[in-house]
């Protein structure tokens, strides 16, 4: 084996143990590691650790690299606390739905994603989204889309992605119900229209590879993106997730628009949920953090 | 008695573990599983820090010392062990052994388990608090043994991957290719500071258990890491057929037949011409001469209750 040099030479890996993956991370990290003669050191996160502060230190200590080994929570929490920085963050998935690192073209094992650190890729921006101090990376949702988020089950998400998971359980919560009045403020231009549900969107990946809501929708571009689900497009976006072929659809069957701040209203008032956590009623008003950090992505060459 | 019984829940609140990430068996999720059953199944918080160079257990285990966690757990091979047995030595900090590398002989003795899993409930469950003697060699903590010439040979030619994958017997097929170019050398022992031994030897064996760290070989007079002694084992210069026995012996072939000395003491001091290895636990540590003591009663370790 020819003895090559870590791009990234020294690197912290925070990990996440309690990400749903049962692996050796460990051993798989020495040898990934061990053998560029990358000097790399570890921190664990607790169920009550303020990760975005642990990755800000870690950040601050004068590494090449912050890695985060967990899921879409942990990684989102450590990418606010790297922002500022210039110290890149490398995403290692480690939870059942890394939305994020398929957005990105990560390699899906923690082999192929560390050894990324050691071949150097490329560094692409990433944005993040504010909800006043909470962080989000892929999105937050209101209405029934927020019930749903909140109460997924953790392996039916792993298995259908969450976004896809999400429609269909939402075309069993409809049932009767009518449509609200969702009131949105894209950059102060003001829509109306009724809705069941919203999303203001930073990614666009439903969880299945290659496979995003809208190709409008990217984390690098800046911008979020808010689509109103109504009552009668559930029927289609289902019925559009059920053919698979064409779930790039999905977006462009829902009204959306783009902007760097959005607020979204309901009435009669709605639950929120930001990346998977609950966060209150509506209205909710959502800030773009432009290129708030670079990630290590693959190069364009060893992107299939 | 030195033990203790602790409660149900033991009082382990914080505990650090100490992971050389080089070792140890290649499947083990050892985050994952540290974190189901110490943090899932029982509430104990938990940190880990990484070995990377010889006396990063040592620092690390003094560290968590000074941080005040309620125990020290270690996951590595026994030279890992060992380093952190050597900080810990003389505190009240209790060790917990998560068995992970090669031999772990020491944890093997004391019943712990050798799955990853059991022996973390070991720490999260009920388990009780041992104490132990502790063998220092000129002034390196040991636990199981100390060697000398073909042992430390045997070691020092046995590849790591072999140990690995074979287990501690493996060292002594190192042993076996070995002899064709066994050196002697002459020995010169003082034990106890009063009787001196000399004599031409092969070997040089200081165990504080009951192990000689060599399959199939018990200490003849039945020694125990609870009796403050060092059981002091001298392999003399034997011709060829009867180092055979001895190796065949080691390898399980036959009855041991070579001669053996065995005597029990708190401190012996081994010289060698030409100056031979030395192995501690399996690791090797430098060369004669070597000053062996005892430090009796000096680690607090979790065992099965």
């Amino acid at each position: 084996m020819s003895e090559q040099r870590a791009h990234y030479q020294n690197v912290h890996v925070i990990i996440n143990p309690a990400s749903g993956r049962e692996e050796p991370i460990l051993a798989i990290l020495n040898t990934v590691f061990g053998e560029a003669g990358c000097d790399w050191d570890i921190s664990i996160t607790r169920p009550d650790s303020n990760i975005m502060q642990m990755a800000r230190e870690i950040g601050q200590s004068g590494v090449d690299a912050v890695a985060v080994y967990g899921g879409d929570d942990t990684i989102t929490a450590a990418a606010a606390g790297l922002m500022g920085l210039g110290v890149p963050l490398a995403i290692l998935p480690g939870g059942t739905a890394n939305i994020l690192s398929l957005d990105m073209g990560i390699p899906g094992t923690l082999e192929e994603a560390a050894a990324l650190l050691v071949e150097g890729g490329t560094l692409r921006a990433l944005d993040l989204g504010r909800v006043g101090d909470l962080y989000f990376s892929n999105r937050v949702s209101t209405g029934l889309l927020a019930t749903m988020v909140i109460n997924a089950d953790r392996d039916a998400k792993g298995r259908f992605g969450e976004l896809a998971y999400t429609l269909r359980g939402l075309e069993a919560a409809l049932g009767e119900r009518e449509n609200s009045a969702y009131t949105l403020v894209v950059d102060g231009l003001t829509v109306e229209l009724e809705g069941v549900a919203s999303f203001i969107a930073n990614t666009g990946n439903l969880s299945l590879r290659g496979v995003s809501f809208s190709p409008n929708v990217r984390v690098d571009d800046g911008l979020l993106d808010v689509l109103v689900v109504r009552r009668v497009d559930v029927t289609t976006v289902v019925s559009i997730i059920a053919s698979a072929a064409n779930l790039e659809n999905v977006g462009e069957a829902l009204p959306h628009w783009q902007g760097k701040e959005i607020t979204v209203q309901v009435d009669p008032p709605a639950p929120a949920a930001i990346d998977g956590e609950p966060l209150g009623e509506t209205p909710v008003t959502a800030m773009v953090v432009p290129s708030a950090l670079n990630v290590i992505v693959p190069s364009a060459s060893e992107v299939q | 008695m030195t033990e203790q019984r602790d409660t149900a829940a033991n009082g382990l609140r914080r505990v650090h573990v100490i992971v050389n990430p080089a070792s140890g068996q290649p499947g083990d999720a050892v985050l994952n599983t540290l974190n189901a059953v110490l943090t899932e199944e029982a509430g104990v918080e938990w940190d880990v820090s990484l070995t990377r160079d010889a006396g990063d257990g040592f620092r690390q285990a003094k560290a968590a010392v000074e941080q005040g966690v309620d125990a020290v757990a270690v996951y590595g091979g026994d030279g890992t062990v060992r380093e952190v047995v050597s900080a810990l030595k003389c505190s009240d900090m209790p060790l917990a052994i998560l068995p992970g590398g090669t031999g772990n002989l020491f944890a093997v003795q004391l019943g712990i388990p050798k799955a990853l899993r059991r022996a973390a409930q070991l720490i999260a469950g009920p388990h009780r608090i041992d104490t132990v003697d502790v063998g220092l060699a000129n002034g390196e903590a040991f636990v199981v043994a100390a060697g000398t010439g073909l042992i430390a040979e045997t070691m020092d030619v046995t590849d790591r991957e072999m140990k690995g994958r074979m287990g501690f017997p493996a060292y002594f097929v190192g042993g076996y290719k070995k002899l064709r170019e066994l050196r002697h050398a002459e020995y010169r022992l003082v034990l106890d500071e009063e009787r001196v031994e000399e004599g031409d030897g092969v070997a040089c064996l200081v165990s504080n258990t009951n192990s000689t760290g060599i399959s199939g070989l018990q200490v003849p007079s039945g020694g125990s890491n609870k009796d403050g002694l060092l059981d002091v084992l001298f392999f003399h210069d034997v011709d060829p057929p009867t180092v055979l026995s001895v190796v065949g012996d080691i390898l399980g072939l036959q009855e041991l037949t070579a001669p053996l000395v065995c005597w029990p003491v708190k401190k012996v001091t081994i010289e060698a011409d030409p100056p031979q290895l030395v192995t501690l636990d399996g690791d090797i540590t430098g060369e004669t001469p070597v000053e062996v003591t005892i430090l009796p009663s000096a680690l607090r370790i979790i065992v099965p209750a």
